[in-house]
């Protein structure tokens, strides 16, 4: 390819629309959101007579999975089968794709643990987990 | 009309070689090879009538005049092409010397200036990358889960970080005060070079708006002959660059930007624009970087100092190691992915502390220069003319 041929205003053309398209349709995905309020909630909370989550919420947003993981490892590896479990998750966050799912699609992540895994809603499952009756 | 501009009361020289003989240093060891012939001014396309160069910058770069070199607009002006280098019938090469000359310039109009004495040793600067990436390390391990400083400022934002022991909060009261200093340090040694140009009238708007055209679109870069494909390299680290702010100045205003309408604010999804244009932009720059380090092993240029390595050295592993931080992040390989972040965040650290003492610091001296020569000539040099 002959670079002098190319039109020297071509590359900075091209260099700013694709510098710009994100600013833009950021803006134009908020417009189009204000105009037809589509402003459904994005993560389904809890209401508020479910009590407190197991964790503070903040540490929890961030750090969920490392809890998970010491859970599982307790339970499979140690056998000590705790009073917190996925069971006690769904007591208050009822439905997985209105909750977990949500961010974890955003961004691309597809944990495999529920490929095998029931996530249970406050269900038998979830009450024979915790011992109850 | 070659003409050294005049003085007429005789003024008395004071050759400094030791100026001299840090140019001769830094890069310039074939000046004392010219010989004033002037075919470099002749052939420079950025060159112009009525203040040629880069002879009269031979010449004062001979006798070590280093307060003249520095006043002068023109050695901002050249853009390395080696127009004039590969024409030189003595082997000179007067685009290096201005290259080295400019290094010179940054050096002096840095401040504190012992600070770019230290930038351009080798060591000092594989120190600072050391020892940040160690004082990083050590206090993401030491403490142990953060509360988040900035919840209050929007409940309604999530803003997951890359390593919730460095989160982002403290990353931006980290490297908000390196960013002030920089500016600070690049808007002083702006002004000085400004009184130095010895213009101090107002109306430059008109003269910044077409340097700023110029800069954009390349045009100076555009009229080297020997050399022109640099112009595309340059273009990749600069739109890059210009890229990755954009991309950057949206993730740290995520917490308060009134325009984001998705609740999840950090991390981006991998086909998300914004995520498109920062592995676009980080990708040009590598690309760039490794042109620019293909043409300096090439025949034409010398392999240059280490002034010209360590910018172009800094931004290549700031940026590989942020590839790698992606990489590693999506394979999900916890400890080294914490240590490519670590690295990657004292790369950028050490890179911001020496903004004003590497060669980043032509983006702010040029454009001074620039804007200078526009406003002086009315017809200005660094701004295409209408006809073209």
């Amino acid at each position: 390819m002959n670079l002098n041929k190319l039109p020297a205003w071509l590359p900075p053309a091209v260099a700013g629309v694709i510098i710009l398209f994100p600013a833009g349709y950021s803006a134009g995905r908020f417009a189009w959101a204000r105009a037809f309020s589509f402003s459904k909630p994005y993560l389904e909370l809890p209401d508020a007579s479910s009590g407190s989550c197991v964790r503070d919420p903040s540490w929890m947003r961030q750090n969920h999975r490392i809890l998970l993981r010491e859970l599982r490892d307790k339970t499979v590896r140690e056998g000590i089968r705790g009073k917190i479990t996925l069971g006690t998750c769904s007591h208050c966050h009822k439905d997985k794709t209105r909750f977990c799912d949500k961010c974890h699609l955003a961004v691309n992540l597809y944990p495999d643990c529920f490929d095998c895994h029931f996530y249970s809603t406050a269900g038998p499952m979830a009450a024979r987990l915790e011992g109850k009756p | 009309m070659m003409q050294m501009t005049a003085t007429p009361i005789p003024v008395p020289i004071r050759p400094d070689g030791e100026f001299r003989a840090r140019l001769i240093a830094s890069g310039g060891e074939d000046l004392k090879k010219c010989f004033q012939c002037a075919t470099c001014s002749v052939v420079c396309n950025l060159s112009e009538d009525g203040t040629p160069f880069p002879r009269k910058e031979m010449i004062w770069a001979q006798w070590g005049l280093q307060d003249r070199l520095f006043a002068d607009a023109d050695i901002w002006l050249c853009h390395q092409c080696r127009d004039c280098t590969s024409r030189c019938p003595r082997g000179a090469r007067p685009g290096d010397v201005m290259a080295a000359i400019r290094r010179e310039a940054i050096l002096h109009y840095s401040a504190p200036r012992w600070m770019g004495r230290l930038a351009i040793r080798p060591g000092f600067v594989v120190l600072l990358l050391v020892l940040s990436s160690l004082v990083l390390g050590l206090l993401a391990c030491l403490h142990g889960p953060l509360p988040d400083l900035f919840r209050t400022s929007r409940p309604d934002r999530i803003v997951i970080s890359y390593w919730s022991q460095l989160p982002q909060w403290l990353l931006i009261l980290f490297f908000t005060p390196v960013l002030l200093l920089d500016t600070s340090v690049m808007v002083l040694g702006v002004k000085r070079l400004w009184h130095n140009l010895k213009a101090s009238d107002p109306e430059v708007s008109r003269g910044i708006r077409a340097v700023l055209r110029n800069i954009v679109l390349h045009e100076n870069f555009d009229r080297c002959v020997a050399e022109r494909p640099r112009m595309y390299s340059h273009m990749l680290v600069l739109f890059g660059f210009l890229g990755l702010f954009v991309v950057d100045l949206w993730v740290l205003t995520a917490r308060f930007n009134p325009l984001l309408s998705n609740v999840l604010a950090y991390p981006f999804n991998f086909w998300s624009p914004w995520k498109i244009l920062a592995n676009l932009a980080g990708a040009a720059i590598l690309i760039g970087c490794t042109l620019m380090v293909r043409d300096r092993m090439a025949g034409t240029g010398r392999a240059g100092v280490w002034f010209d390595w360590m910018f172009l050295g800094l931004v290549a592993i700031a940026v590989l190691t942020g590839f790698a931080c992606e990489v590693l992040h999506y394979a999900r390989i916890d400890p080294l992915r914490y240590a490519a972040y670590v690295v990657h965040l004292a790369t950028v650290f050490v890179l911001l502390v020496l903004l004003p003492y590497s060669k980043f610091a032509h983006m702010v001296y040029r454009a001074t220069a620039l804007v200078y020569v526009a406003h002086k000539k009315g017809s200005p040099q660094g701004v295409v003319r209408e006809s073209e």
